[in-house]
């Protein structure tokens, strides 16, 4: 079996002494970097990657390579104790990572994060071994008509996202896609809503609208009661069983988990849809299938497994866009893409087979890297959850430090401290009327790609929007979108069809 | 000779603003040079290798700071706003000094006056590439394609000099080529072997792995020179006379800085381009370097001005 | 239906409305372009008109229950917080950036004790020296000290 010897091959790398070293270097980094609220691996990557260059290329990658995917079982940690995402992605495991915390299941909620992370990054894993040449062809084929409908797709599916008022949701969901026109049009280079200022050329920071509405907008949440602890019913029990799943919790965690890993996994696989898209679409995934859709947004562990799973399956599936076409999903694996063209490693279709031992010992890590992460999450779970019982008095400004220096690191400009502002005072506002923020950061990410690939579609077709119904996969996305609209209006026709039927 | 003098002696000769006395001394303290984009992009990288040279050979450590942001405008206009004293530079693009004057427009700064060029660092020409399953064997049968159907061809955005360049093909041939951007040049370089677009402009060591795989075909080179890692594609110029488009990078400063300290950081950045390590990695980067003499730096940023400016108008009725 | 509702809902629903309006009026201002060639006025103007309907319809709904009372000290002492750190970070350093922030978030809070105040500022100083600054090497100073910047 090939697979075997190339499996070998990357091992005698991977095993070595030094490699585990720098693996487990990473992961360390990465997990830490990841719970500081607004760091993330952007930060950690950059600063980094200089420190590298007296490495073997090989070893640098799989320590950079760590602290990207270790920064995603990190960054779970604050969005679920203390409902502060530092990223998009994480924003929806908070969607019920923190109300279970609230409900005093921290430790659960942790553990489930660790072990679907786990899970669905050791698919992925086993996915990019077994097809990673075949999957880097067919991403190719995808052109600008199937985005523009996998995005349709994504919005759709997502316009069920949070609790509460349907149309404050779509609102939100507007308000997000406005927000994502900000900055110099691709097209035209026409400038959009930038109020002639510099820095919006380039758009609104995503990390900054996300800090400001979800992390600034709980700080004035609760500044008001200074001795409450971040939960007013304490950690909950952290012993080992507390964290443990019980047996209908287990069992509901399977599912949720498989559908996140293989959806995320797609996701990743696509060159330039990031993480953030795969926890959206895995949360929406959920909510559909699941019997009793009203549980999701009070504790829900499927609420949590699906997007932590589907994202840390987004982003080791990534590896393949970004090792086989050189296009990264996000800014992060953006940064880790220059990382290896600093090392003279250029990405490109015979990447794998001109470099096998790099890629295989680089796979290898990757899983020797989870199981580190794993071995090294469970046991910080206790002191984690500690977290939460820190008074608010200390807490709420380190927090808010941290925010602070998260979105100064962004472009090293204040500005980002600003947007971060701004949007904090009008997300609080929102919220406490009932709009909710998730939906605006879906928006503002699936907005752009819209636009883009629609516009993109109609150029090169001169015009023609029957360039949409030409490409099969473009036809069955845009046909699974429609029926997720017309669902609910069916099943009430069918509802009220069967009901006339017994009166009969 | 200045290494010698304390670090409290320096620190009261900065404070009291002896900038005479400074310029003989240059440098005694971190040089900052600003990335106008991101971490891991070709300016980064090519800044970090001839900056880390430069610091052995002046013996004080340099700083990089990436400030990404309008296509390079918004890192260039906060070095041309700081103090002329040398210790703030930034890494300059033909986009930062020559495009974006004509593409921006409310530039904050002007390329010609704002700024002390200190040395030119290398430059890359870049490839006419189609996909290797298309039926285009040379220029000519792109041109008569586009002048029988018309093509479309993909940049990295709206006035970069992928899209200029194509722009320049459009008017220079008379055929119909429309122009789709993408947010990067990866991503519209897989648009060109899949066929949804016919042709781009693209580095040659980013597009080399695709050529000898033969998913990608290179029918010309931008530069007159042609490229040294693609030396059988013959030059755009053989074509249409004249075409010559490079992609350089430049080291500058704010204006109004000491021409002592300006030469000294020119014969800095020399030495560092001659070191065996950014040697090897401009090899492996597909980078070109020619030595530029610092008097001819402003005719030159002047001259690129000038060229990459009548492109843009030529494509004026493109560029919305 | 409208009498129900309290007015600061109804302020909320209005300036949706009005963001929707302005939306549309940039909007105008750019180009919308053909099929073969959309400008890029064309999706502002349909998100401008979706947003000002969203805000309509959210007019006639009723208000998300159980808001307490509105904590106005804590939303401007948070937001002067932001503001001080930032117009601070470059000019002044890291010191009075910190401590900026954390004495105006304490002002924030109903009781605020010096000693807790005095040991956060410590705390976050040193975070900020040895993890962001010697650390993650952000360009930051310690402290800005005034003749530097002048000289």
């Amino acid at each position: 079996m090939e697979l075997f010897a190339n499996l070998a091959l990357g091992m005698q790398t991977a095993f070595s002494l030094e490699a585990l070293l720098f693996c487990f270097a990473g992961v360390f980094v990465g997990t830490f970097v990841g719970a500081l609220p607004g760091i993330g691996p952007l930060v950690a990557i950059s600063v980094t990657l200089p420190l590298t260059f007296g490495l073997d290329s090989t070893i640098a990658l799989i320590m950079l390579a760590g602290i990207f995917y270790g920064a995603q079982y990190g960054g779970s940690v604050t969005s679920i104790l203390l409902n502060l995402p530092g990223t998009a992605s994480t924003a929806v495991t908070a969607l019920d990572g923190y109300p279970m915390t609230r409900d005093g299941r921290a430790g659960l909620a942790l553990f489930t994060n660790a072990a679907a992370s786990f899970a669905g990054s050791s698919f992925a894993i086993i996915l990019v071994m077994a097809f990673a040449p075949a999957i880097g062809r067919i991403a190719m084929d995808f052109n600008s008509t199937e985005y523009f409908s996998v995005m349709v797709l994504g919005l759709v599916a997502a316009s069920t996202l949070s609790n509460g008022s349907t149309i404050k949701s779509f609102a939100m969901i507007t308000f997000g896609l406005i927000l994502g026109l900000v900055g110099m049009d691709l097209n035209s280079g026409a400038q959009r809503y930038t109020f002639g200022i510099l820095q919006l050329t380039d758009g609104l920071s995503l990390i900054a609208v996300a800090m400001g509405m979800f992390g600034v907008a709980e700080i004035i949440n609760k500044i008001a009661a200074p001795d409450s602890t971040a939960t007013q019913r304490g950690a909950g029990g952290i012993g080992l069983r507390a964290m443990l799943p019980r047996r209908d919790e287990l069992r509901r965690f399977w599912g949720p988990t498989g559908r996140g890993a293989a959806l995320g996994s797609m996701v990743g696989a696509l060159p330039g849809a990031g993480p953030s898209i795969a926890s959206f679409m895995a949360y929406a995934v959920e909510k559909r299938v699941s019997r009793d859709p009203g549980k999701f947004g009070k504790g829900a562990i499927e609420g949590v497994a699906a997007p932590e799973s589907a994202n840390n399956a987004s982003v080791q599936a990534a590896f393949i866009p970004t090792l086989s076409l050189g296009i990264p999903g996000d800014v992060v694996m953006a940064v880790l893409l220059g990382a290896m063209m600093m090392h003279g490693v250029v990405p490109g279709p015979a990447f794998i087979s001109n470099e096998p031992a790099m890629f295989w010992a680089l796979v290898v890590s990757f899983w020797i890297g989870n199981v580190m992460l794993l071995v090294l999450n469970i046991p910080l779970i206790g002191l984690f959850v500690k977290l939460v019982s820190i008074p608010g008095r200390f807490l709420y400004p380190t927090v808010m430090f941290f925010i602070c220096m998260g979105s100064y690191s962004i472009n090293n400009s204040t500005f980002d401290v600003y947007v971060t502002l701004v949007f904090g005072v009008l997300g609080y506002i929102l919220l406490r009327f009932g709009f909710q923020p998730a939906p605006v950061l879906l928006g503002f990410i699936l907005g752009p790609l819209i636009e883009e690939n629609l516009r993109r579609s109609l150029v090169i077709a001169r015009g023609d929007p029957m360039v949409f119904l030409d490409r099969p996969v473009s036809v069955a996305l845009l046909s699974l979108s429609l029926l997720l609209i017309l669902a609910p209006i069916l099943r009430h026709l069918v509802v009220r069809w069967r009901g006339a039927r017994h009166a009969g | 000779m200045n290494k010698t003098l304390s670090p409290l002696v320096m620190g009261a000769a900065v404070a009291l603003g002896a900038q005479a006395a400074a310029a003989d001394d240059f440098p005694t303290d971190t040089v900052r040079i600003v990335v106008p984009f991101g971490a891991g992009t070709t300016t980064d990288l090519v800044t970090r290798q001839v900056g880390d040279g430069m610091s052995e050979v002046l013996g004080v450590p340099f700083a990089f700071e990436n400030r990404a942001g309008a296509g390079g405008s918004v890192g260039t206009h906060e070095v041309v706003t700081a103090q002329p004293d040398g210790y703030t530079l930034s890494m300059g693009t033909v986009g930062t000094l020559a495009i974006n004057v004509s593409i921006f427009e409310d530039l904050p700064y002007d390329p010609q006056t704002d700024v002390t060029p200190i040395a030119f660092v290398g430059y890359t020409p870049t490839l006419l590439v189609v996909s290797g399953e298309s039926d285009y064997e040379t220029v000519d049968d792109l041109v008569a394609a586009a002048q029988e159907r018309g093509v479309t061809f993909a940049s990295a955005g709206n006035g970069t000099s992928g899209h200029l360049a194509g722009e320049l093909v459009r008017t220079r041939s008379g055929g119909d080529m429309v122009h789709a951007p993408f947010s990067s040049g990866a991503e519209g370089l897989t648009a060109v072997i899949s066929q949804e677009v016919d042709f781009m402009f693209y580095h040659p060591v980013a597009a080399l792995p695709y050529l000898e795989e033969g998913d990608l075909r290179a029918l010309g080179v931008s530069g007159e020179g042609g490229s040294s890692v693609a030396p059988d594609v013959p030059p755009l110029a053989e074509t249409f006379e004249g075409f010559d488009l490079i992609a350089w990078f430049m080291l500058a400063g704010p204006a109004g800085m000491d021409e002592e300290v300006a030469r000294t950081l020119h014969e800095a950045a020399l030495e560092s381009l001659d070191s065996e390590a950014v040697r090897t990695h401009y090899e492996t980067n597909g980078l070109e370097y020619e030595p530029m003499d610092y008097d001819e730096l402003d005719d030159f940023i002047a001259s690129e001005i000038e060229l990459w400016g009548r492109i843009a108008e030529d494509a004026g009725a493109q560029l919305d | 239906m409208l009498r129900r509702l309290d007015p600061a809902a109804r302020l909320v629903s209005l300036g949706v409305i009005a963001f929707g309006l302005y939306v549309i009026h940039e909007g105008t201002t750019l180009r919308i372009g053909t099929m073969a060639r959309i400008g890029p006025g064309f999706f502002p103007i349909i998100l401008g008109v979706a947003m000002t309907a969203f805000g309509v319809l959210a007019l006639f709904e009723r208000p998300a229950a159980g808001r307490g009372a509105f904590p106005a000290r804590g939303l401007v002492c948070a937001a002067l917080a932001l503001l001080a750190f930032a117009l601070l970070i470059r000019t002044a350093g890291l010191v009075p950036a910190v401590s900026a922030l954390v004495l105006l978030m304490a002002l924030g809070q109903p009781q605020p004790r010096p000693l807790g105040v005095a040991a956060t500022i410590l705390a976050l100083t040193a975070i900020g020296y040895f993890l962001f600054i010697l650390g993650l090497r952000l360009p930051i100073e310690p402290i800005v000290w005034p003749t530097r910047s002048g000289g």
